[in-house]
């Protein structure tokens, strides 16, 4: 249904509009056909020496034009709401065009989507029409965080084209990143832990990739304070979201202010959830366009 | 009464007014250059917020419509009104208050809009203390020129009169009701309407600033300079009557079909476009009515630059008064809404209509004023071509901007995937920003041309002196 | 009568004239607005929707400042590909507390109206420190001075809230009371950033059907 007036107001609307439109019409219709004493007298006005009224008769088909135009106006407001309460003989509202375009788009497209969804991801990997339509899924949803090519941006967004995947890197966990959101809760250490604590686990994290350098002052307090997490030898825990720090791949960045920076401040990286956003079929064709 | 007739028209106050218009023609169209660079190197602005595009845009349009428009409105409102009535103007000294007080309107409010006081309706962005002033100059302007009329010395008040007498009525009437509102602080209030219904009245008062304004106050030029210039009398006076009435009437209603699609009730939608159709009606009778006046003069094209601008003019009238009950329609709204194809739109109306109506009109005033020949025609027909390539291009770069915009949003892919991301499209804009920069130059250096020309042809001269001439008895108020 | 002859007297008449213009000028007006102005659905708000806090309020008139509705629609118009693009279409009832509206008529950047929750803050923040770090086509400007200015002195928030609250939006005394300490210690950007982050978050699928939607 389309918004009306009801009431007072929707008989308002008719009465004015075709009131005012018929004056309208009078007006030009004597104006055009009228007589005019002030053409026959012998004196006419002049105005600045030279302004004056011309009398050539004003042209049919301009009238033809106006009295059309008004004609197409009440056909139109027969069809389509416009006069007070009336729904119009279409009964046509921006909802129901809206609705009736979904369903058409559900005739279209419903079946061949839905055999997508049920596919396998390495079937669908193998369609290269389904792959660049799942690419253009990725530049318009993913790429203003993750980067035109899914290698990460501005140390804030996690590459999605290497082999480390913070929160997992199976079809389900992408599937489960992308359709709920991800919200990883790094604490800031700078109240619980001393700075020059944080200084010895910043420098022990950064030998991690090695092994982890045994001598370290900083190796007590990280098994103290980050194992749990992150794991003894860093290897992180996708189900927590806690990055692997045993590899050289870092995205905050990897050189020591940055992971002091880290360990002060903590982090909070977000992804947002994406499952309201697209349907099953979008989700599908990302998931299989990530999980290469 | 033999000292009244005695007395000279009120002309220092037009050149005065002329000379403003230029000048913010040049600075508001350097500004909308400016910022159409800004499109296409979006650095340009440099980190400072008063170089930013969001505070820029609206000084642009403030200033082109507030301070170039309503200065060229004034100027040959009070030029013609004095000329078609036979007397002096009424209260000149409030008529001087209101040439100042609009000017300090239009300064002050452009670096409040730098300064980021905005109220975001469009074309009503200046914020409360602004909007108070504005509604008193404007009082004023009403009261100077309606006084004029009713001492005139000739009965019938001629049809340009109504043109400019609709422009300050009805104005009057759209800015108070638009810009209702509870004030906060010196530069902040909040509208006194919300959401859709703000939605509404907010395009009843843009449409239609647009409309008695841009057009309405234009059209007033016409119906006085066209024939003036041509020498003839205006070709048919019940197709004028007709004109004007039908276009105040329709033009009124037609504001909604800024929000098709939107969140507003169907049935307003529905009336603003049958009333957008019914519109060209009235607005091509001012069109046939032009042109057919100076049919019998088309000899003075030749060498007439005013003319030229005024005809042209016309030509841009017609074709943005097809284009916008075409527009309208919401098949076509449906593509061309949101898109570059709007500002396309007023361009060929603010370029081509009321920017060639008002540089024909003053080529032919200044040079009258001034007592002396317009220094150079030659410049004025470099002007003229400089004009017409930049409004020519510049609509032909935003049609196929906005055309494609609007199509490539709309466009769904062989599985109901949408075939285009946004960030692609507007990448593509990129070579018809491009384009529509150097038209907005090539237009901004003709208006400098005719700046300097202007400025040279005024040089060292003073108003010359006219008194009205006598009027046929038979006709004369005490007839 | 003749129109003509009518007309004569009309022309002939200062008074008249003015009068006569005014009322037919008012006529579209008349039609249009008192219907619009006085129909409750429109003033309805959608069950989600709620006035805005003092943060967002703080943040909103920073984006009327910055004019960011010159190029940023908030409308999402019922058709498919709209909607595909952006969200549910927008329902009247989600604007009450817009004063003024910001839907806009011109789309240099894409439409913000569902744009909440659908980056990060930490995106947004870069996005608007510098947009081509993270969209490399981007023309939209940097708005570098918002990182820079303290929120709570982009106006007088606890007048904004008594204004509004006069104009009817359900403010309590404490929302009032508090609006000041709301803003402490944030920055105009991240003001801008929780309004951002509420945008087309007042919709609700139950109401979906009440305002023109058929589903």
């Amino acid at each position: 249904m389309a918004m009306l007036p009801s009431g007072f107001w929707a008989g308002w609307i008719v009465v004015v509009t075709l009131v005012s439109l018929g004056a309208v019409l009078w007006l030009v219709w004597s104006i055009y056909f009228g007589r005019d004493q002030q053409e026959e007298s012998e004196v006419e006005p002049v105005w600045d020496e030279t302004l004056a009224e011309g009398h050539n008769p004003p042209p049919l088909w301009w009238f033809w034009l106006l009295f059309g135009s008004m004609i197409f106006s009440l056909i139109y407001l027969i069809f389509f709401p416009g006069l007070g309460s009336n729904p119009g003989l279409l009964n046509w509202s921006q909802g129901q065009q809206v609705a009736s375009s979904q369903e058409n788009f559900e005739e279209s497209f419903a079946a061949a989507r839905m055999a997508v969804v049920d596919m396998d991801l390495a079937e669908i990997q193998g369609d290269s029409n389904l792959m660049d339509t799942a690419g253009r899924i990725y530049q318009r949803e993913c790429a203003v965080c993750h980067g035109p090519e899914g290698r990460g941006q501005a140390n804030l967004f996690p590459n999605l084209q290497d082999t480390v995947w913070q929160w997992g890197g199976s079809p389900e966990q992408i599937e489960q990143t992308l359709r709920g959101g991800r919200n990883a809760n790094m604490i800031a250490w700078q109240s619980i832990l001393s700075a020059e604590i944080i200084d010895d686990v910043a420098g022990y994290v950064m030998t991690l990739h090695e092994g982890g350098d045994e001598t370290h002052p900083g190796k007590a307090m990280y098994e103290q304070n980050c194992a749990a997490c992150h794991g003894v030898d860093g290897a992180g825990n996708p189900m927590l979201g806690a990055s692997r720090l045993s590899d050289d791949i870092w995205l905050y960045g990897g050189d020591l202010d940055t992971i002091r920076e880290t360990l002060l401040y903590g982090r909070t990286g977000q992804m947002p959830a994406f499952g309201e956003r697209l349907d099953d079929f979008q989700i599908k064709l990302l998931v299989a366009f990530l999980a290469r | 009464m033999q000292a009244v007739e005695n007395k000279i028209y009120q002309d220092k106050i037009v050149i005065r007014l002329i000379q403003f218009s230029v000048i913010w023609a040049v600075i508001a169209i350097s500004v909308g250059v400016y910022i159409a660079a800004e499109l296409v190197w979006p650095t340009i602005d440099f980190g400072q917020f008063w170089l930013s595009y969001g505070r820029l845009r609206p000084v642009h349009t403030n200033g082109v419509i507030f301070g170039f428009g309503v200065s060229a409105l004034m100027a040959t409102g009070f030029y013609s009104v004095q000329r078609t009535s036979h007397v002096t103007l009424f209260a000149p000294r409030l008529a001087w208050f209101v040439c100042y007080a609009w000017q300090l309107i239009v300064l002050l409010g452009a670096l409040s809009l730098l300064a980021g006081w905005n109220t975001t309706k469009e074309y009503a962005e200046l914020e409360w203390p602004f909007d108070i002033a504005i509604a008193i100059v404007w009082i004023c302007f009403g009261v100077v020129f309606f006084g004029t009329i009713a001492k005139r010395k000739i009965k019938p008040i001629y049809i340009s009169n109504w043109f400019y007498g609709a422009l300050i009525i009805v104005i009057a009437m759209l800015h108070v009701v638009n810009s209702l509102a509870l004030p906060v602080s010196i530069d902040k209030s909040y509208s006194a309407y919300a959401g859709a219904q703000d939605a509404v009245v907010q395009w009843w008062y843009g449409h239609n600033a647009v409309g008695f304004l841009l057009t309405g106050g234009f059209l007033g030029m016409v119906y006085y300079f066209l024939p003036k210039i041509a020498g003839r009398a205006i070709w048919s006076y019940r197709l004028s009557v007709v004109a004007f009435w039908a276009f105040v009437y329709a033009y009124i209603w037609a504001g909604p079909h800024h929000l098709h699609y939107n969140a507003i009730p169907e049935w307003v939608q529905s009336l603003g476009v049958v009333m957008s159709v019914i519109l060209l009606a009235p607005s091509w009778a001012t069109l046939v009515n032009g042109v057919m006046t100076v049919s019998t003069a088309w000899e003075k094209l030749r060498t007439d630059p005013a003319l030229k601008f005024i005809v042209l003019s016309l030509a841009f009238y017609g074709l943005a008064t097809f284009e916008g009950p075409m527009m309208a329609i919401r098949s076509v709204n449906v593509v061309s809404h949101f898109t570059d194809w709007t500002i396309g739109h007023v361009h060929s109306g603010a370029l081509g209509w009321n920017a060639m109506i008002t540089y024909g009109t003053f080529y032919f005033l200044v040079p009258r004023l001034a007592g002396r020949e317009l220094h150079s025609t030659r410049l004025a027909n470099l002007h003229f071509w400089l004009a017409f390539a930049g409004t020519m291009l510049y609509i032909i770069a935003m049609w196929a901007a906005g055309v494609s915009q609007g199509l490539l949003w709309l466009s769904i892919d062989s599985i109901g995937e949408l075939s285009f991301d946004f960030k692609d499209i507007m990448a593509s804009m990129t070579p018809y920003y491009l384009l529509r920069l150097i038209a907005g130059l090539v237009f901004l250096l003709g208006t400098v041309l005719m700046a300097y020309n202007l400025f040279m042809t005024l040089k060292g001269q003073r108003a010359v002196k006219v008194t009205p001439p006598a009027v046929d008895p038979a006709y004369g108020v005490n007839a | 009568m003749n129109g003509l002859t009518f007309h004569r007297k009309i022309e002939e008449n200062t008074g008249l004239l003015i009068f006569g213009i005014l009322f037919v000028s008012a006529i579209g007006g008349l039609v249009q607005l008192l219907p619009v102005l006085t129909q409750e659905s429109l003033e309805t708000a959608s069950a989600n929707t709620r006035p805005y806090t003092a943060v967002e309020l703080t943040g909103r008139d920073i984006y009327m400042r910055e004019n960011c509705v010159v190029c940023h629609s908030q409308q999402i118009r019922p058709l498919i590909a709209e909607v595909e693009r952006y969200g549910p279409y927008s329902r009247a009832g989600e604007f009450v507390y817009d004063r003024p509206f910001m839907w806009g008529s011109k789309r240099t950047g894409p439409d913000l109206h569902r744009i909440g929750g659908k980056y990060s803050d930490d995106w947004h923040r870069l996005h608007l420190l510098d947009p081509r770090a993270v969209v490399p086509n981007s023309i939209m400007p940097a708005y570098p001075w918002l990182a820079e200015r303290d929120a709570i002195e982009t106006g007088n928030i606890t007048n904004k809230l008594t204004v509004l609250r006069r104009l009817g939006h359900p403010y309590t005394d404490e929302q009032i009371a508090n609006a000041e300490a709301d803003l402490e210690g944030l920055t105009e950007m991240d003001a801008l950033i929780v309004y951002l982050q509420m945008l087309g978050t007042g919709f609700s699928e139950e109401d979906a059907g009440m305002q023109g939607g058929a589903h």
